[in-house]
C-alpha cells in the first residue's frame, strides 16, 4: 500500500465525523470512495493529506507513518489533491496556475534567486514547455496563456487536474471531480482521468457520488457512511451490496 | 506606600481597565462575528467623544450633551458599516480591513479639521476628591467611573440574555452562516452591532476622557491598542471576557505605575498583546479554536 | 531580460545619477527627491509584504526607526564605518522583523496587523523612555555624514547619487526575488494559502521571509535618512508614518516594483515640495490620502501603475464591491 489510513477517527466535539476507519490505495490503483452526505469523505481527504490531525489512528505512506506532518510537507512527499470547491489562483493564467504545481521541484533560496543563472532560466524554460505540454494533454491547449478567471466551469475543472499532475504525484486525491457537472461534462471529464491514469501511471483516489461512474473507473471501492468502513469491494460487488444499497436509498430499495 | 495608597492605586486601574473594556466592545463583537478588525473603531469613538465636548461647549447640558455624543457614535458605526464593510463583505478579510482603515482616516481628518490637533480638556462632570470608604480614603471619580462602567455592562449583558435581539446576536456570533439559514435578519443585526459598538465606545472613551482630562484627535489610536489588549486577553468573542480583561488590564498598569514608573504603564498592553499571542492565543476565557496560519 | 538590455539598463541608471543634480533647479528639489528615494526602499518592502504576500503591516515605521537608530548609534558610538553600519541596520531591522511576525503568524494571522501596531508603539515608548541609548525625545543630532572608502556625501547631489544607487540595488533586487520561485510562492500564499499548502509551499515560512525582507529595507531605508537628515528622533517613527508607507504601497500598485517608486514620489515628494506653497498638504496628508485610497480602489484597484491583472484578488473583491455600491459595473476582469 502507497497510501494507508489505519483506524482513524476523528472527532469534532462529540460527533465522530470519522470512526476507526481504514483503508489503503496500491500502486496504480484507483480507489474510489463513496458515500452519502456528511460521511466522512471530505473530512478523510483533510485528514489523508495532513489539512487536519486525527484524533486518533495513523496515516501510513510507504509503510511510514506520516500522522502529524504538516500539509506542506506531505504534500512535498507526492501526495496531491484537487479541491471539491476549487482552489485555482484567480489572477493567473493557465500557464501560471500549471507552473505553481512545479514550485517544490525549484530552488526556493532567496539568495539565488538574485544572482541570474543560465541553468535556472533553463530550467524555467524547460518547466514551461512541461506546463504547456500538461495543458495540452488535459484539453486546455486552446487556452494557454489565457487568465484563470476567464475559463468556464469544466475548464477549470481540468487546470486544476494539470496543475496537481504537474506537482509528479505518486498518490493524486481527487474530491468530486464531476461535482455540478451534467452527465456529459461528467463523462467526458472521467474519460480524461482514465487517460491520465494510465499515460502517467498514476495511482488515484477519488471522490465520488456519481456511482455508475464511480464503478466505471474505479478498481476498488470504499464505501462509507456515518464515518464508518460499510464496504470495501470491487467495484460491482460495492454498489450492489444491500447495506450500500440501503444507506442510499433506504431499507425499502433494497432488492428483496 | 500605605496601604490606602496601593488600595487607591487599584480603584484606578480597575477604573481605567472598565473603560478600556468598554471601548473594546465594539472591537470585539465585530471581529467574533465577521473575523474582521475594525480599524475605524478607534476615530469613531474619538469624534463621538470630541462632538459631545463640542455640544457641551455650544450650552447643551453635559449629560444630554455625552448622550448624544454616543449617538454620534452609534451613527458613525452606521456609516463606516454602511461604506467601508458592506460593499466588500465578500471579499478576502485584507479588503475590509484596508477600507476601514481608510475610513478611520477621513473621520481623523475631518475630525482635525473640525477642532484641531491639540489636546482639550473635558469636563470634569464626575467630581474628583476623595471619599471614604471601609476607613481607606479613595478617590471618588474612579469609583464613580467603575460604577458606571459596571451598570453600562450590566444593562447590555441583560439585553444579550433577556431580549430577542440580544439571543439573536448571540446566534450570529457563534455561527454566522446558521444564523443566517436560521432566517435571523443578519444584514440588519451588523449594522445594528456596528451602531451599538460605537455608543458604548463613546462612553467608554468620555469616561476616558473624563478620567484623564483629555481630548485629543489621535486618541482613537491610543484605544485601540489598549482595547484590543484587553479583549485578547480576555478571549476575543466573549462579551465578558472583554470586560474581565479590561480590568485585569487596569491592573497591570496600575502595577506599572506603581513598581515601575509612570513611563512603563503604556508598556503593559503592548507586553500583555505579545505574552496573550505566545502563551494563551485564545485568551483567558475564549474557546474559538485556534485558526491554521 | 538578455544581458545587452541589462546593461544598456545599467548605462542608463548610471547616466541619469550623473547628470540629474546637474539639471535640477536647485539645492531644495533635489532634497525632495532624495527624501523620496529615501521612501523608496520603504514603499518597495511594504509591497513585499502587503502586495505580493498579503499581509497588512501597520508597524513599518518601527523598522525604518530600528534602522535609522542602529545607524547612527553604530557610527557614532562604535565609529563603525558607514557601510557597515548601514549593512548592519538593513540586518537588524529584518531579524526584528522576523522575530516579530513568527510567533503570530504561527498562531492567528489575523492578528499581524494588531502586532505590528503594538510593535511600532512599543518602538516609540522604549526610544522616548532610554534616555542613555536614545537620548529621549531629543533625540540624536549631528550623526555623521554618509562616508564610503574616504568620500563624503557632503552635498545634496552627493546624497542623491547614494540614495539614488540604493534605491536602485533594492528595486533590482525586490524584481529579480518576486520574479522568481520565492515571489511566486509568495502570490501563492497571497491568493490562496490552502492551495499553496497543497502545492508544497511552506505558508508560515514564507510569509515570515516576506515579512523580513519587507523590513530588511525598511531598515537599509532608516539608515539612509539618518545619514542624511544628521538627526535621529521618534516622532519621525510615529504611526501615522507607518499608515502613509503602507499607503505608499497600496497607491503606487500592489505586486509591481514601479508602483512603489511612483507611491513614494506622490505620498512624501509631492507634499514636501508644496510643503510652503500648500502648508494645508501637509496637515491633511493622511486624510486626503486616505480619501484618495478609497478613490483609487474605485477606479484602479491595482493602484496607478499596476497591470490591470496584477490587481491582487482582495483589491478587485473590492473595487468590485465598491463599485456595485454605487451603482457603477464591476471593471473587465481580464483583458
Amino acid at each position: 500500500m502507497i497510501l494507508a489510513a489505519r483506524d482513524i477517527t476523528k472527532r469534532f466535539g462529540g460527533v465522530a465525523a470519522l470512526d476507526r476507519v481504514s483503508l489503503g490505495v496500491r500502486a496504480g490503483e484507483v480507489l474510489g470512495i463513496m458515500g452519502p452526505n456528511g460521511s466522512g469523505k471530505t473530512t478523510l481527504f483533510n485528514i489523508l493529506t495532513g489539512i487536519e490531525p486525527p484524533s486518533a489512528g495513523d496515516i501510513l505512506l510507504d509503510g511510514r507513518v506520516v500522522t502529524g506532518t504538516r500539509p506542506h510537507r506531505i504534500a512535498r512527499q507526492g501526495i496531491a489533491r484537487t479541491f471539491q470547491n476549487l482552489r485555482l489562483f484567480p489572477g493567473m493564467t493557465t500557464t501560471e496556475n500549471v507552473l505553481c504545481g512545479a514550485h517544490q521541484r525549484e530552488d526556493a533560496s532567496l539568495v539565488r534567486s538574485l544572482l541570474p543563472s543560465a541553468q535556472r532560466a533553463a530550467s524555467e524554460a524547460r518547466e514551461r514547455a512541461a506546463a504547456e505540454a500538461l495543458l495540452r494533454e488535459v484539453g486546455l491547449g486552446d487556452r494557454i496563456g489565457v487568465y484563470a478567471a476567464a475559463l468556464s466551469y469544466g475548464q477549470t475543472k481540468r487546470l486544476e487536474l494539470a496543475r496537481a499532475l504537474n506537482t509528479r504525484p505518486r498518490v493524486l486525491l481527487l474530491d468530486e471531480p464531476t461535482a455540478g457537472m451534467n452527465d456529459a461534462q461528467a463523462a467526458e471529464l472521467l474519460a480524461l482521468v482514465r487517460r491520465l491514469h494510465r499515460a502517467h501511471g498514476l495511482t488515484l483516489v477519488v471522490i465520488e457520488h456519481n456511482v455508475p461512474a464511480l464503478v466505471w473507473l474505479a478498481d476498488r471501492i470504499v464505501v462509507l457512511e456515518s464515518g464508518r468502513v460499510l464496504v470495501d469491494a470491487a467495484p460491482e460487488q460495492a454498489a450492489s451490496d444491500p447495506r450500500v444499497i440501503e444507506a442510499y436509498l433506504g431499507r425499502d430499495a433494497v432488492p428483496a | 506606600m500605605t496601604a490606602n495608597y496601593l488600595v487607591a492605586q487599584l480603584i484606578n486601574g480597575l477604573a481605567v481597565g472598565s473603560v478600556y473594556a468598554l471601548i473594546g466592545v465594539g472591537y470585539s463583537m465585530v471581529y467574533t462575528i465577521l473575523y474582521l478588525i475594525n480599524f475605524a473603531h478607534g476615530d469613531v469613538i474619538m469624534f463621538g467623544t470630541m462632538a459631545a465636548l463640542a455640544f457641551i461647549g455650544m450650552g447643551v447640558p453635559p449629560v444630554l450633551a455625552l448622550i448624544l455624543g454616543c449617538v454620534v457614535g452609534a451613527a458613525l458605526g452606521l456609516g463606516v458599516e454602511r461604506v467601508a464593510y458592506r460593499p466588500v463583505r465578500h471579499a478576502p478579510r485584507t479588503v475590509p480591513m484596508i477600507s476601514a482603515l481608510g475610513a478611520g482616516l477621513v473621520i481623523s481628518s475631518v475630525a482635525q479639521g473640525l477642532w484641531g490637533p491639540d489636546v482639550m480638556s473635558f469636563p470634569q462632570l464626575i467630581p474628583r476628591g476623595t471619599v471614604s470608604v471601609g476607613g481607606f480614603s479613595l478617590p471618588a471619580q474612579p469609583l464613580v467611573i467603575l460604577a458606571i462602567a459596571g451598570v453600562l455592562v450590566g444593562v447590555a449583558s441583560l439585553l444579550l440574555e433577556r431580549t430577542r435581539w440580544g439571543r439573536a446576536t448571540r446566534c450570529v456570533c457563534q455561527d454566522l452562516v446558521a444564523a443566517e439559514l436560521m432566517g435571523i435578519p443578519v444584514n440588519r443585526l451588523i449594522p445594528a452591532i456596528y451602531a451599538i459598538g460605537g455608543l458604548i465606545g463613546v462612553a467608554g472613551c468620555s469616561l476616558f476622557a473624563m478620567y484623564f482630562n483629555a481630548v485629543w484627535v489621535q486618541m482613537g489610536a491610543l484605544a485601540t491598542t489598549k482595547a484590543w489588549a484587553a479583549a485578547m486577553l480576555g478571549g476575543v468573542g466573549n462579551f465578558y471576557g472583554a470586560f474581565v480583561g479590561g480590568l485585569l488590564l487596569g491592573l497591570a498598569e496600575a502595577a506599572a505605575v506603581v513598581f515601575a514608573g509612570s513611563l512603563f504603564k503604556d508598556g503593559a498592553s503592548l507586553v500583555i498583546i505579545v505574552a496573550v499571542l505566545l502563551l494563551r492565543p485564545n485568551g483567558l476565557f475564549g474557546t474559538a479554536a485556534t485558526q491554521r496560519s | 531580460m538578455s544581458a545587452a538590455r541589462a546593461a544598456a539598463g545599467v548605462l542608463l541608471f548610471a547616466a541619469l545619477l550623473i547628470w540629474l543634480p546637474q539639471a535640477v533647479p536647485g539645492r531644495y528639489w533635489l532634497h525632495v527627491i532624495n527624501l523620496s528615494l529615501i521612501y523608496v526602499p520603504l514603499a518597495i518592502g511594504a509591497n513585499v509584504i502587503t502586495g505580493y504576500c498579503g499581509m497588512v503591516s501597520m508597524g513599518q515605521a518601527a523598522f525604518f526607526g530600528i534602522g535609522a537608530y542602529t545607524s547612527a548609534l553604530l557610527t557614532m558610538r562604535l565609529g563603525v564605518p558607514w557601510l557597515g553600519a548601514f549593512a548592519a541596520s538593513g540586518v537588524l531591522a529584518g531579524a526584528a522583523g522576523m522575530l516579530v511576525s513568527l510567533p503570530c503568524l504561527r498562531v492567528r494571522s489575523d492578528f499581524l496587523s494588531l502586532i505590528t501596531i503594538a510593535f511600532n508603539q512599543m518602538f516609540l515608548v522604549i526610544t522616548n523612555a532610554w534616555m542613555d541609548l536614545t537620548r529621549g525625545p531629543m533625540g540624536l543630532p549631528q550623526v555623521p555624514r554618509i562616508a564610503l572608502f574616504g568620500w563624503e556625501a557632503r552635498t545634496e547631489a552627493d546624497i542623491f547619487r547614494v540614495t539614488g544607487v540604493v534605491a536602485g540595488l533594492c528595486a533590482w533586487a525586490a524584481w529579480r526575488i518576486t520574479s522568481g520561485p520565492v515571489g511566486r510562492a509568495w502570490e501563492m500564499i497571497r491568493d490562496d494559502e490552502v492551495a499553496a499548502r497543497a502545492l508544497g509551499v511552506d505558508v508560515v515560512w514564507g510569509k515570515v521571509r516576506a515579512f523580513g525582507a519587507g523590513c530588511f529595507m525598511a531598515g537599509l531605508a532608516g539608515s539612509l535618512l539618518a545619514h542624511s537628515l544628521r538627526l535621529v528622533v521618534p516622532d519621525e517613527f510615529v504611526l501615522e508614518q507607518s499608515l502613509i508607507i503602507m499607503q505608499m504601497a497600496i497607491l503606487g500598485g500592489l505586486a509591481t516594483i514601479p508602483g512603489s517608486v511612483l507611491g513614494a514620489v506622490l505620498m512624501i515628494g509631492l507634499p514636501e515640495a508644496l510643503r510652503s506653497s500648500e502648508p494645508w498638504l501637509m496637515t491633511y496628508r493622511p486624510g486626503i490620502f486616505g480619501a484618495l485610497l478609497v478613490g483609487v480602489m474605485i477606479w484602479r484597484p491595482q493602484g496607478l501603475l499596476g497591470a490591470r491583472r496584477a490587481a491582487p484578488p482582495v483589491l478587485q473583491s473590492l473595487s468590485d464591491g465598491l463599485r456595485r455600491a454605487l451603482r457603477l459595473r464591476p471593471l473587465a476582469k481580464v483583458p
